[in-house]
């Protein structure tokens, strides 16, 4: 009560207050400078000196710095801001002056004035400001010192065993053949060796995800069916491919096809000839399995192939044409439009027509065997590693995609099915128009993960022989290439991947959230 | 059906109408177990063509229950419920005729969020009753202006306040043209000033002579609109009457002890 009585006859006569007399102000402003004079000392002399010295003296300094550094640092900081925003420094608190700052002005009085209000300048080592800057910068500080630490260790070990320590190295000659490889020579570069191996991952990543994808949905939906079989059926998929490691998983599915298991292994080391599946009374082999690599009939182009894709492009814009057409017959019927199978329906038939037309633009490449079983010539084939990885690795991730669906359509609130149901919509139309695309929301975010996890995983193809970017770096280690450049190549190779990957499927998520005020 | 004894004062289940009017719903004999817990013991009711039925009780006494096993939100495990006529039996098409006739309004307003107010509304229609867009949106539009909340048609369920997301949630009802509205407490997740608004709207339907169910603690709106109250609890129907009677001289000492607890 009492109080409250006084701060309103401080604040009424404000006009009257005197200023703190010369003499102290002139102590205060001796004192700030004294502070300032000792912290500039300190720092210019540390920081400025040592910042510059090389890096023998770091496991010392970085305690030095705490003390020296990081303080005078705080300090600085802490009397600049007081005195812009209050009009106050260590200096006047010592000299015994205080500010009085009500919005507007600043006023300064004598100690023992019975008007001044709180609050004043606590002592620097209590001051919560300063404890919390000194506190970051020493973190900063700790940080920098461990790398740099760090730093200095990896540079002297590399120059102890004769490492280069640029990049020029990449420009070296591979020296090693990379399987499958077209194009690539043992004398090529090393950087282009890189590029195989990153163009091996991103073919087995996109192949991977597709399959995670495509079996992950159709699992996933399935764990959810009412039918007892294949519910079982979809959990006992899922919880024994989830539960073990996918190293394990890639080389079953390696061993699996091509060493043991219903493929026998076809090698002609072992003496056995390549299996070939014929059509009875064919010549052509439709597919060729050894225990090396996989063969099916490619296409091969003919001269009309130009043209063909041309008109592959123009029926796509048909199609569309169709999907709009279906969609604008929705709308002012209210008939279903069933455009999806109308669009592709519409595109198969053209397409098929003008294959037969031009007279078949593609030709069939027939995989062979040659070199007594030996080789695979002709078709398409893909090696055991690459199958081994792919499937192994797809089916992997299909497992905790599986798991991201069903867990985002048991998500979705029970309300908005009995919503839906209550409008007597159908369970298919329920599903398609209220609960997948309110899943979806809730799935995108575990699936970007998913992906990530897919692509880093691919590293896996070690174990199988895919010539992946990490074998083909891991290969060149062992030839002795400088290993903390590669590594640090492999990084961000992948990290870049990753964020790419990460930002596409974020800027999709983005573009269906949910809309609130 | 017709040597069944009732049990409940108040409902004749030998009638075919009620105070006139045809019955449009007729429930014998209901009996719903969660488990081995008793939700609905013995239900009979009939609700006349046009009539307005107030269910009031305290929580836990199967109201909610009673409503969803109309439009077979819930299962009944035993008796007979029939909806204009059809029965209501584990036969799919009967379901979904039955669905079509009742419109509910849930006490979370569960509107679909990733839908604008307009296609909130037009979903059914077009669906369901295979409307043009056109005239699924224009059917919208009017009933927008009916819940009074017209401009609102574009925007996302999480962009409206809770009244204005109950009265959407009724005009998607209304938008399949049921011949019954079920209402599960549809102003018990609202605050006070928004509960008016909405029950404005569900008054307005009710003079337009709809069959309402409604279950709800809003005395005052049950005393206003109803043709009939009843009263539940512990799963059984204790006393039905009408309002005037109901509230100033109920029968039953159960329903005084509740009344006198509320009111």
């Amino acid at each position: 009560m009492g109080r409250t009585a006084d701060i309103a006859s401080t604040q009424a006569d404000l006009t009257a207050v005197p200023s703190a007399p010369p003499s102290r102000r002139v102590l205060a402003l001796l004192v700030d400078a004294l502070i300032l004079a000792l912290v500039g000392v300190i720092s210019i002399w540390q920081l400025g000196l040592r910042l510059l010295d090389d890096y023998s003296d770091i496991p010392e300094l970085a305690l030095a710095w705490v003390f020296i550094a990081v303080a005078p640092a705080a300090i600085v900081i802490i009397m600049v801001v007081d005195a812009v925003r209050i009009g106050q420094t260590p200096g006047m608190a010592a000299a015994g002056v205080r500010t009085i700052h009500d919005g507007t002005t600043k006023r300064t009085l004598p100690t023992g004035d019975p008007r001044v209000p709180e609050p004043g300048i606590p002592a620097l080592w209590r001051d919560v400001r300063v404890l919390r800057l000194a506190g970051q910068a020493l973190a900063a500080v700790v940080v920098v010192a461990l790398i740099r630490w760090m730093f200095h260790n990896l540079i002297v070990r590399m120059d102890e065993v004769g490492l280069p320590k640029d990049f020029d190295f990449l420009d070296a000659a591979y020296g090693v053949a990379l399987r499958d490889a077209y194009g690539f020579d043992v004398a090529d570069p090393v950087w282009k060796a890189l590029l195989v191996g990153l163009q091996n991952t991103a073919v087995a990543s996109v192949v991977g995800i597709f399959i995670a994808t495509v079996v992950g949905l159709f699992v996933g939906i399935a764990r959810l069916s009412s039918n007892w079989l294949v519910a079982k059926g979809a959990s006992l998929y899922v919880e024994s491919l989830r539960n073990i490691p996918p190293l394990v998983v890639i080389i079953f599915f390696g061993a699996a096809l091509f060493t043991y298991g219903p493929f026998p292994a076809w090698a002609v080391s072992r003496g056995h000839f390549p299996w070939q599946g014929r059509w009875p009374g064919s010549e052509n082999n439709w597919i060729i399995i050894s225990a090396e690599r996989w063969a099916i009939p490619s296409l091969g182009s003919n001269d009309n192939v130009g043209l063909f894709w041309l008109l592959v492009l123009a029926t796509a814009a048909v199609a569309a044409g169709v999907w709009v057409w279906r969609t604008r017959y929705n709308n002012a019927t209210g008939n279903p439009h069933h455009r999806v199978l109308w669009s592709v329906g519409v595109f198969a038939v053209i397409v098929a027509a003008c294959f037969a037309a031009l007279g078949g633009p593609y030709s069939w490449s027939w995989p062979g065997v040659s070199d007594n079983g030996r080789r695979v010539v002709g078709g398409f084939s893909t090696n055991s590693g690459y199958m081994a990885l792919t499937l192994g690795l797809g089916l992997y991730t299909a497992s905790f995609v599986a798991e991201i669906i069903r867990g985002s359509i048991l998500a979705v609130p029970k309300g908005q099915g009995e919503a839906a149901t209550s409008v007597a919509l159908k369970s298919s139309q329920r599903y398609r128009h209220v609960v997948l695309p309110q899943a979806q929301r809730i799935a995108i975010p575990p699936y970007i993960s998913e992906c990530a996890n897919l692509i880093k995983n691919t590293s896996l193809g070690l174990a199988v022989a895919y010539p992946d970017l990490f074998l083909v770096a891991v290969t060149a280690w062992g030839i002795n290439f400088p290993a903390p450049q590669l590594i640090l190549i492999i990084m961000i190779v992948y990290l870049t991947m990753n964020l790419i990957v990460s930002a596409l499927l974020n800027m999709y998520n983005r573009s269906i959230q949910l809309k609130e005020r | 059906m017709t040597d069944t004894p009732t049990t409940t004062p108040g409902v004749n289940s030998d009638a075919t109408q009620i105070g006139g009017r045809s019955l449009i719903i007729e429930m014998a004999g209901v009996d719903k177990f969660f488990g081995t817990f008793q939700a609905l013991s013995n239900i009979d009711m009939n609700v006349g063509t046009g009539e307005v039925v107030v269910v009031i009780g305290p929580s836990g006494s199967g109201k909610s229950t009673l409503i969803r096993c109309i439009n077979r939100l819930e299962h009944h495990d035993r008796g007979r419920i029939v909806v204009d006529g059809v029965e209501l039996t584990d036969d799919v098409r009967n379901i979904a005729l039955i669905r079509r006739e009742t419109g509910m309004v849930f006490q979370q307003f569960n509107l679909f969020p990733h839908l604008t107010v307009i296609d909130n509304i037009t979903l059914g229609p077009r669906q369901v009753l295979k409307m043009p867009k056109k005239q699924a949106e224009d059917r919208a539009m009017e009933l927008l202006e009916r819940v009074k909340i017209p401009e609102q048609a574009r925007k996302f369920p999480g962009q409206l306040s809770g009244g204005q997301q109950q009265r959407v949630a009724i005009a998607r009802s209304l938008a399949m043209q049921p011949k019954i509205m079920l209402f599960d407490e549809p102003t018990s997740a609202l605050d006070p000033e928004m509960i008016s608004e909405v029950l404005e709207v569900i008054l307005e339907l009710a003079k337009t002579g709809m069959t309402l169910i409604v279950v709800t603690h809003e005395m005052g709106f049950a005393r206003e609109a109803a043709d009939r109250v009843i009263f539940m609890a512990d799963g059984e129907i204790v006393e039905v009457g009408e309002p005037e009677h109901f509230f100033t001289n109920p029968r039953e000492e159960r329903t005084r002890l509740f009344l006198s607890q509320i009111l």
